[in-house]
């Protein structure tokens, strides 16, 4: 009784706080924040990027592979065309593809993959002790699929969410495939102007 | 009359040799029942920035005057070529029930048909043995489902570009298409 009487308490507190001008997110929220898993990959041009020294950016995660020429190019067309839509915000935003095919996708050929979307995105590789630890932190499925029948020989089936890590490096929201643009350029133009706390 | 008939000749005339991506159907089939592909499409592809849209001219019907690889193209191919590229368009059916089987063209080395199964936001690509396209009806090659893959680009698909494909139908036999590079 008197548990449930603290639930609906805090219930009532919770909607209030969301009614009262507090942004509302248009993709999946995380809920609550949590600190984004951090991870140290290498970088395009063979530097380390850790994502916990980008504090100060929001950082907008995809894992895919440049095999992939429909669901990566649609996401990463996608996150180049919110990019641009942010105008000068654009600039406080860094969007990274991890591979999930680090056998094929080398540095440089990542590099040129990311940069036809936009010259600043950064494409992040690694050995698989290195990536398998963060598939599994960021809940990604990443299942090579062989396809005999096919000149690709296997494909790699795998979640197509964009992660959103804010300016202090919380993981606060996921996008779907398919996430209207304007929701995307909307929820990261909140965190971009929010700034850190 | 006679003028009326030519406004309608020529709107004819404009209709099939419009610079937008349009179908040339196979000559013996009739105007209606006959099917038809609109609005054929590319992301672009390949080295280059996506920015660059200026000085490029689109290629003429089929064309390949444009396709010289460039500079930096050629540097792509020791790197295991240009990558891969996914084209897209509208089929409808015309008065029978039809399936694409195959597409062709000479801008990528292999060409296949593939479907995105979304499971549960787990993306599954997977080739298909053809698309059918129903009697009257309409198929989407859009991105997250069906599309035309070009496997191994033999050049940068760059915004203004046009892309020659031929589909081949069942039925319908060769179909050909110009379809736009275009990043939506």
């Amino acid at each position: 009784m008197q548990l449930n009487r603290v639930l609906l308490a805090l219930l009532a507190l919770s909607l209030a706080l969301s009614a009262c001008g507090s942004y509302e997110f248009r993709g999946g929220v995380i809920e609550p924040p949590s600190d984004a898993p951090d991870f140290t990959l290498t970088n395009q041009s063979g530097q380390p990027f850790q994502l916990s020294e980008q504090r100060g950016q929001v950082v907008l995660l995809f894992f895919g592979f440049t095999n992939c020429p429909d669901v990566c190019p649609t996401a990463l067309a996608e996150a180049a065309a919110a990019r641009r839509q942010l105008g000068t915000d654009g600039e406080k935003l860094t969007v990274a593809l991890i591979t999930v095919d680090p056998e094929r996708d080398t540095p440089e050929r990542l590099g040129r993959y990311v940069r036809a979307f936009d010259p600043s995105f950064v494409g992040l590789s690694g050995t698989r002790a290195e990536l398998e630890p963060i598939y599994k932190a960021y809940g990604v499925a990443a299942t090579r699929r062989e396809l005999p029948e096919s000149a690709l020989a296997y494909t790699i089936d795998h979640s197509a969410f964009l992660y959103v890590i804010d300016r202090d490096g919380q993981w606060r929201v996921a996008f779907t495939p398919g996430t209207p643009i304007e929701d995307m350029v909307s929820d990261l133009r909140h965190l971009i102007q929010t700034g850190v706390s | 009359m006679k003028q009326f008939f030519l406004a309608c000749l020529a709107a004819l005339t404009l209709g099939a040799c419009g610079t937008n991506p349009t179908t040339t159907a196979p000559a013996a089939s009739g105007a209606s029942g006959s099917l038809q592909v609109t609005d054929a499409w590319t992301r672009p592809a390949g080295m280059g920035g996506m920015g660059d849209m200026g000085g490029e001219q689109p290629t003429t019907e089929g064309g390949m005057a444009g396709a010289q690889p460039t500079a930096a193209a050629m540097e792509g191919m020791d790197m295991g070529g240009m990558g891969n590229g996914a084209a897209y368009m509208t089929i409808r059916g015309g008065s029978e029930a039809d399936r694409l089987i195959r597409a062709e063209s000479d801008v990528a080395e292999v060409i296949e048909l593939h479907t995105v199964e979304n499971d549960g936001g787990v993306m599954k690509m997977r080739p298909v043995e053809g698309i059918d396209v129903p009697a009257g009806g309409e198929v989407q090659l859009a991105p997250g489902g069906f599309h035309v893959m070009l496997i191994n680009l033999k050049r940068e698909l760059k915004p203004g570009d046009t892309v020659a494909l031929t589909l081949q139908f069942e039925k319908a036999g060769a179909v050909s298409v110009e379809a736009s590079v275009r990043e939506q």
